[in-house]
């Protein structure tokens, strides 16, 4: 049993590393798809703006997608404590040494790092700072700084990019602190950002900003591990088969071809690397994907699921998987306008914003913010999630393209 | 010895052929670079617009190359009589065109202005919208066109905004009376700017202040993500830097005196 948990705990320690913020390398994408990405990407500049619908291949007709109950089972939304877990190992790593210093765990959008961060107060017992309100932030107010003063315990922010706005009232209890997390601590804070934000506070307020480490992005292989975990965890006594849906090819190695004590492992597949190449190795953005692109036949690959997993019986279940190329991946049909453009920008900068916040950091009225939250909405861009509007993991590749090739400033991961 | 040659029907197509193989290039090129253009971003943008009159001018020159020896028997003597009168002649009766026309060579390579760029001459502003081989044409801020011909270059300053690149720099001035905490004053401007949403944050925000006979003059100056939009962009900084100043309780400078 020991052995196992070891074993399992190895395994984990490779997959979720912790690394220096400029240590971060997303993954890049296949020579093929470099290739073709190429020409594909110069026809998509030259080609008239009507977008021709992708016509689907003859057998994939009868392809329908995963239904919520056994993506559920297949691709279970990311648990984080693991990560969490290996994150508590490196800080106690980091503090047996000299640096007693604050920290910053900077992670990309989807990345939900507050989960993780959450996850570790539970784990060392700390108390859970949450951000300032609106009117605390506009008002300067300094009583939040206060109750980081005056309790003396340790303490964990999952989400600074929450204590600011990009408003000229904004940034002043931010500043402060930063100023005041420099005094010495007997236990120094860990405190949770987003990518974006992060890159914004290092243009306005570089000289404050404490030190800040990063999970590392998944390249292809520690992706197809995360992604075969994540279904072996819900589907231990029904070992799943996920075959391309255009050539039969397995997407993930299916335990029968992971033999025990051969240490050749099967090649990672072509969706695999293109997958974690586009979503620039981030789990969350990635797991979005897969999940999307997960299809069954009707009445047979689903029932047999469920009848297996209501008899336990070992039986071999097949997932279906779209082709890469017939992913309908996002994209623009027309051009985003200036407060279109600046809205999705905002959005990203704060980790995403309620409608009445937006009104602040934006220079339009709310009639303005609204037209523009409809048609970004309607496109698929943004989404609402208890009452904050945010990117959506589908549409924020695409976006962080778009934004960086109209130069406005994007984060580095 | 024949300066001209017999035109035939032959020479006759051709060179009609050759003209309307020329009309059409310059047409299609004309066409097809700004819609090319407008599916890049940035400086590929900037560079493809500016290709335009480079193409034309070099279909010109073949055109013309191809035409002379269908014309004039192409020896030497023959093409040094006929340029030299077509020169003095034309220099008489087109010298400012000429003189356009050369200047028009001359911005292909010193590049004092590229489509894209936002230019001033002789109180003049606007965005570069097409470059000809005489004229420029100019867009300004209210929507109209101002063709001015390539032959200012020789006398006039060219201000050029943004030069080529993205950069552009926008200043919001504000006028104080100068009773005040001029360091606050700046601090405040400063972060009206980096909380700007049109800020282009990898360039710097500078607050210069001036203290004049009348008051204080501080300049907010600070750079825009899109040229295009440095009005917005001034605007914002104007609207927003008003606000915080009047959280500061300043007083603003209502009606400088002009005393001479």
């Amino acid at each position: 049993m020991t052995t196992q948990t070891d074993d399992k705990q190895t395994k984990q320690e490779s997959l979720w590393q912790f690394v220096p913020e400029h240590d971060y390398k997303t993954p890049l994408p296949p020579m093929a798809d470099r290739v073709k990405g190429g020409f594909a990407g110069l026809w998509q500049k030259l080609k008239p703006a009507k977008q021709k619908p992708i016509n689907p291949l003859a057998e994939n007709d009868v392809l329908e997608t995963l239904p919520d109950r056994f993506k559920q089972c297949v691709a279970p939304p990311p648990d984080w404590r693991p990560a969490a877990l290996i994150l508590e190992k490196t800080l106690v790593n980091r503090n047996n040494g000299s640096q007693r210093k604050p920290l910053i765990i900077v992670g990309p959008p989807h990345n939900n790092h507050g989960a993780m961060l959450n996850h570790l107060a539970e784990l060392r017992g700390w108390r859970v700072i949450a951000p300032p309100t609106t009117r605390q932030i506009l008002g300067q107010d300094e009583s939040w700084l206060q109750t980081l003063i005056n309790d003396t315990s340790p303490w964990i922010l999952p989400n600074l990019g929450k204590c600011y706005l990009r408003h000229y009232r904004g940034l002043t209890l931010l500043r402060k602190f930063f100023i005041q997390i420099q005094q010495p601590h007997d236990q120094p804070p860990i405190i949770g950002c987003d990518s974006w934000s992060w890159a914004y506070f290092q243009r306005v307020m570089p000289e404050l900003l404490p030190a800040a480490i990063t999970l590392q992005a998944f390249d292809a292989p520690h992706l197809e591990r995360w992604l075969l975990e994540l279904a072996e965890g819900q589907s231990k006594k029904r070992p799943l088969r996920f075959l391309q849906s255009d050539n039969g090819d397995e997407v993930l190695p299916s335990p029968s071809n992971i033999k025990e004590n051969d240490k050749k492992a099967p090649p990672t597949s072509q969706f695999i690397k293109s997958l974690a190449a586009y979503s620039r190795g981030i789990p969350g953005i990635a797991w979005s994907i897969w999940s999307s692109a997960l299809h069954s036949l009707p009445d047979t690959d689903a029932n047999t699921s469920v009848k297996a997993s209501a008899t336990g019986q070992n039986c071999q279940n097949t997932i279906w998987v779209l082709p890469w190329e017939q992913i309908k991946l996002f994209s623009f049909s027309v051009d985003l306008t200036t407060p279109q453009l600046l809205l999705a920008h905002n959005l990203l900068l704060h980790d995403g914003l309620d409608f009445e916040q937006l009104t602040d950091v934006l220079p339009f009225n709310a009639t303005e913010c609204g037209q523009a939250l409809s048609a970004l909405t309607n496109i698929g861009l943004i989404e609402q999630q208890s009452n904050q509007w945010r990117v959506s993991a589908a549409a924020y590749p695409a976006i962080r393209q778009l934004l960086k090739n109209q130069g406005y400033l994007i984060d580095g991961f | 010895m024949e300066l001209l040659k017999n035109l035939n029907q032959t020479n006759v197509i051709e060179i009609a052929g050759i003209l309307a193989a020329t009309w059409f290039g310059i047409a299609f090129s004309q066409r097809c670079l700004p819609w090319l253009a407008k599916r890049f971003s940035g400086r590929r943008q900037l560079y493809i617009l500016a290709s335009a009159p480079v193409f034309r001018l070099l279909l010109i020159i073949v055109a013309i190359t191809l035409i002379i020896p269908r014309v004039v028997e192409p020896t030497f003597e023959n093409l040094v009589a006929v340029l030299g009168t077509l020169g003095v002649a034309l220099g008489f009766a087109f010298k400012d065109y000429i003189s356009s026309l050369f200047a028009g060579i001359v911005t292909l390579y010193e590049m004092p202005y590229r489509v894209g760029d936002w230019i001033s001459i002789e109180d003049i502003y606007g965005e570069v919208r097409e470059i000809g081989t005489r004229s420029l044409e100019i867009v300004t801020p209210d929507d109209t066109v101002a063709v001015i011909p390539h032959q200012k270059l020789w006398t006039t300053a060219i201000h050029n905004a943004n030069d080529g690149s993205q950069f552009l720099m926008c200043i919001a001035d504000f006028y104080l009376h100068p009773q005040h905490d001029a360091m606050r004053v700046k601090t405040s401007l400063r972060e009206v700017a980096l909380t700007s949403a049109y800020l282009q944050l990898d360039r710097p925000v500078i607050v210069v202040i001036q203290e004049q006979p009348w008051g204080t003059h501080y300049r907010l100056k600070a750079y825009p993500v899109e040229p295009r939009n440095q009005f917005y962009f001034t605007t914002d900084l104007t609207i927003r830097g008003k606000a915080a100043l009047a959280e500061l309780d300043v007083v603003f400078a209502a009606v400088p005196f002009a005393r001479k």
